[in-house]
């Protein structure tokens, strides 16, 4: 059973469409990922399912009842992490929980408890009494992220919760969503870093100008594209009407160029036997290769051929 | 709880503000004293500013003269120096040091045995209406104190002569029996104590002088404590705007707690601040300056309480106005300076024009004034002008608190 499920979700800002039509679910215990370059309307779908915007239509059911935003029993059921840190520098992150955990009516040795928990879950046991505001911006996306886990939300909605952090304190918050989602907690992770969302997420919904693109089971998503070889040359020559369709050319600067194969299973000829041929005509040709490298297929390709643009434009 | 959890942590955050603290607590009081001192000197509220600094030679020494200079150095508003000669009156008053000077000359009492009784009674067509030269008596002054000076003269002249009276009328056989049956009468007068009626309000303005405590600073620190109550305003509105910046508002939107608890928890430890910060300035008030909290000291407690609430939730209407730190120091601090300066926390109210006295109680300020001034300046307090300005206070607050009700929806919206 889904546990969030969205249908044609639209909001616009003075007259300009953020969000056209949105829909989808997200299961119990599923991490899906919501992928898309800034401004694609991802903030603003997080908003509106965190209550904080309302939608101007479509509808939100959560754990199959229509979401009344002022209702307590579905703020209970939410988890946000926002974009912002949204902690108070001046509080140590022990006072910082314990304050939005009573506002969540924890008390007493069970707030203790949860307090200790999210404490060595976010890795800032040792810290937990130093000022947030001495911290690094990696240490504060920790404890930004410890406050929304702290009541034990059905489902967590993240916007971005890795921006600006170090390796390490991603690496952390990745596990962490990976650990919580195992312990049967739904999972909405937005971001515009296609690792991220390749490395937590199970479905992935790529969003555009506040339109999904496409949608799906990551594998199934990367079945779509598909890496390529590209190799250098310090001339193009007349290469391209000798290898045709067997690979594309790039003209770049100064004469030279990149020979592209695809690695699509879809391709004519297998990658062997284009390569080889191609590897003959450069010998005939006499024409140097100064760098062959090899491009994996990642959603970042596929959102590249899906909009023409890339996710960090 | 929501709200009493948002109350705790904005305290908790409060008392790590030490800048804020120092502004709302230390602040007006260095304030008040400093302006203590000025205006007292400026104003001539001082108490010895108030009254005139006069030298008195008495060359006669003669029991009479000893009689007049005591009655004069026992008059309200003058403060008489005794001098040895007129070389130092002289000096005392290029010093400025005195204002005037009065000469008894050493023909005084030759003087006075000439009277009549007639003399005295028609002092203005008989031989004394050369006035007090004719007594040996001579009223000399500075000439910055032109035109004082005749008063003190004339001051002087009837003084001397209500101390003449009973000694020239007691040469007289009928005035004598008069004089004799009038002792009397007044002796049985004492002697029945009748019961002192309690002084009607019309009659009781203002509060006694050994009531009145300082005079400068019964009037500055209701004054200045009313305007910087309202400066919690700037704090306030800052507040909320570290909150938005902070996006923790965003959190305590989407926690299960309501719009009003939300709005409540963030308004009550600005006015336990409040509460704090003008008792604090009563407190100083009564112990470093030496002012009064008149007859019905406990009214007190519903005035600054009610001015507090007006204040706080002003504080709550602005924070939702207002949408950047400069927003906060230009409209803010205007509209409390503007408010403050209408009301009369700048200037005594009485001294506003009438018509500025009937705007400024569009100002919470004004209620709070009136209230305070009939509780500190008045022998006997009204105390439904004090509950009719608590009343009017508290439904400015009611009124703020629905303004910034609304106006928080509309912005979340």
């Amino acid at each position: 059973m889904s546990l969030l499920q969205v249908s044609d979700l639209r909001k616009s800002y003075d007259g300009r469409l953020a969000v056209r039509g949105i829909s989808f679910q997200v299961n119990a215990g599923e991490v899906v990922g919501l992928l898309g370059p800034n401004g694609a309307g991802k903030s603003t779908t997080m908003m509106m399912l965190a209550g904080l915007l309302r939608p101007d239509a479509g509808t939100i059911h959560i754990d199959g009842e229509p979401f009344v935003p002022t209702n307590a029993r579905f703020r209970r059921l939410l988890g946000v992490v926002p974009q912002d840190l949204a902690v108070y520098p001046e509080l140590t992150p022990r006072e910082n929980l314990t304050f939005f955990g009573r506002l969540y009516g924890l008390r007493g040795h069970e707030l203790e408890a949860r307090i200790a928990e999210v404490l060595e879950q976010i890795g800032l046991t040792r810290q937990a009494d130093d000022k947030a505001g001495t911290f690094s911006g990696g240490m504060k996306r920790r404890l930004n992220f410890g406050v929304a886990l702290l009541h034990q939300p059905k489902l967590l909605i993240l916007d971005e919760p890795t921006v600006g952090v170090d390796p390490q304190s991603r690496s952390h918050l990745l596990d962490a969503v990976r650990h919580i989602s195992e312990r049967g907690v739904s999972v909405l992770y937005a971001s515009h870093y296609m690792e991220e969302v390749e490395a937590v997420c199970e479905r992935v919904i790529i969003i555009d100008r506040g339109q999904i693109v496409a949608a799906g089971a990551v594998r199934e998503l990367l079945s779509r594209t598909a890496g390529d070889v590209r190799m250098s040359v310090d001339r193009i020559g007349t290469l391209s009407e000798r290898l045709g369709a067997l690979a594309a050319i790039e003209t770049g600067s100064n004469g030279g160029g990149t020979i592209v194969l695809s690695m699509a299973e879809t391709a004519a000829q297998p990658l062997c036997q284009r390569l080889t041929r191609v590897l003959s005509v450069l010998a005939e040709e006499q024409i140097e290769v100064k760098a062959i490298e090899t491009r994996e297929a990642n959603l970042e390709r596929l959102f590249l051929e899906l909009t023409g643009r890339t996710l960090r434009d | 709880m929501g709200a009493w959890d948002i109350t705790c942590k904005d305290l908790r955050l409060l008392m790590r503000d030490r800048r804020a603290l120092v502004m709302l607590l230390a602040l007006p009081l260095i304030f008040i004293t400093i302006l203590g001192f000025s205006t007292g000197q400026m104003a001539g509220w001082r108490e010895s500013n108030q009254v005139l600094q006069i030298a008195l030679l008495n060359e006669d020494g003669g029991p009479l003269a000893q009689q007049v200079a005591h009655s004069l150095s026992r008059r309200d508003g003058l403060q008489i120096t005794r001098v040895e000669s007129r070389e130092q009156a002289q000096d005392l008053m290029n010093r400025r040091d005195v204002n005037a000077a009065i000469y008894i000359g050493p023909n005084f009492h030759e003087q006075v045995e000439e009277l009549t009784l007639g003399d005295i009674l028609d002092p203005t067509n008989g031989v004394l209406k050369q006035g007090l030269s004719k007594l040996d008596m001579e009223v000399v002054h500075t000439p910055t104190f032109l035109t004082s000076g005749s008063l003190v003269a004339d001051l002087v002249f009837a003084d001397t002569l209500k101390t003449l009276v009973p000694h020239v009328a007691g040469k007289n056989a009928l005035a004598r029996r008069y004089m004799d049956r009038a002792r009397s009468r007044r002796i049985e007068l004492e002697n029945a104590e009748p019961e002192r009626e309690k002084p009607t309000r019309s009659e009781s303005l203002p509060l006694p002088e050994q009531q009145r405590g300082s005079l400068v600073y019964q009037q500055l620190v209701p004054a200045y404590t009313v305007l910087f109550m309202f400066f919690l305003v700037n704090i306030m509105s800052r507040s909320f705007l570290a909150e938005r910046d902070l996006g923790t508002l965003r959190r305590l939107q989407i926690a299960p707690i309501t719009r009003t608890a939300m709005l409540t928890g963030k308004t009550v430890p600005f006015l336990i601040l409040s509460l704090v910060q003008s008792s604090l300035l009563f407190l100083a008030g009564r112990l470093l300056y030496g002012m009064s909290w008149g007859p019905e000291p406990w009214l007190l407690i519903p005035v600054i309480a009610s001015t507090s609430l007006a204040a706080t939730t002003l504080g709550l209407l602005t924070a939702t106005l207002v949408k950047s730190e400069s927003q906060v120091s230009a409209y803010a601090n205007t509209l409390v300076i503007t408010m403050a300066g209408i009301s009369g926390c700048f200037m005594p109210r009485r001294w506003l024009p009438e018509a500025m006295q009937q705007l400024s109680l569009g100002t919470p300020h004004a209620w709070s004034l009136i209230a305070f001034d009939e509780l500190l300046a008045r022998e006997v307090v009204a105390p439904t002008i004090v509950y009719r300005s608590c009343g009017m206070l508290l439904l400015f607050a009611l009124g703020f608190f629905i303004l910034g009700w609304c106006r928080f929806r509309a912005w979340e919206e």
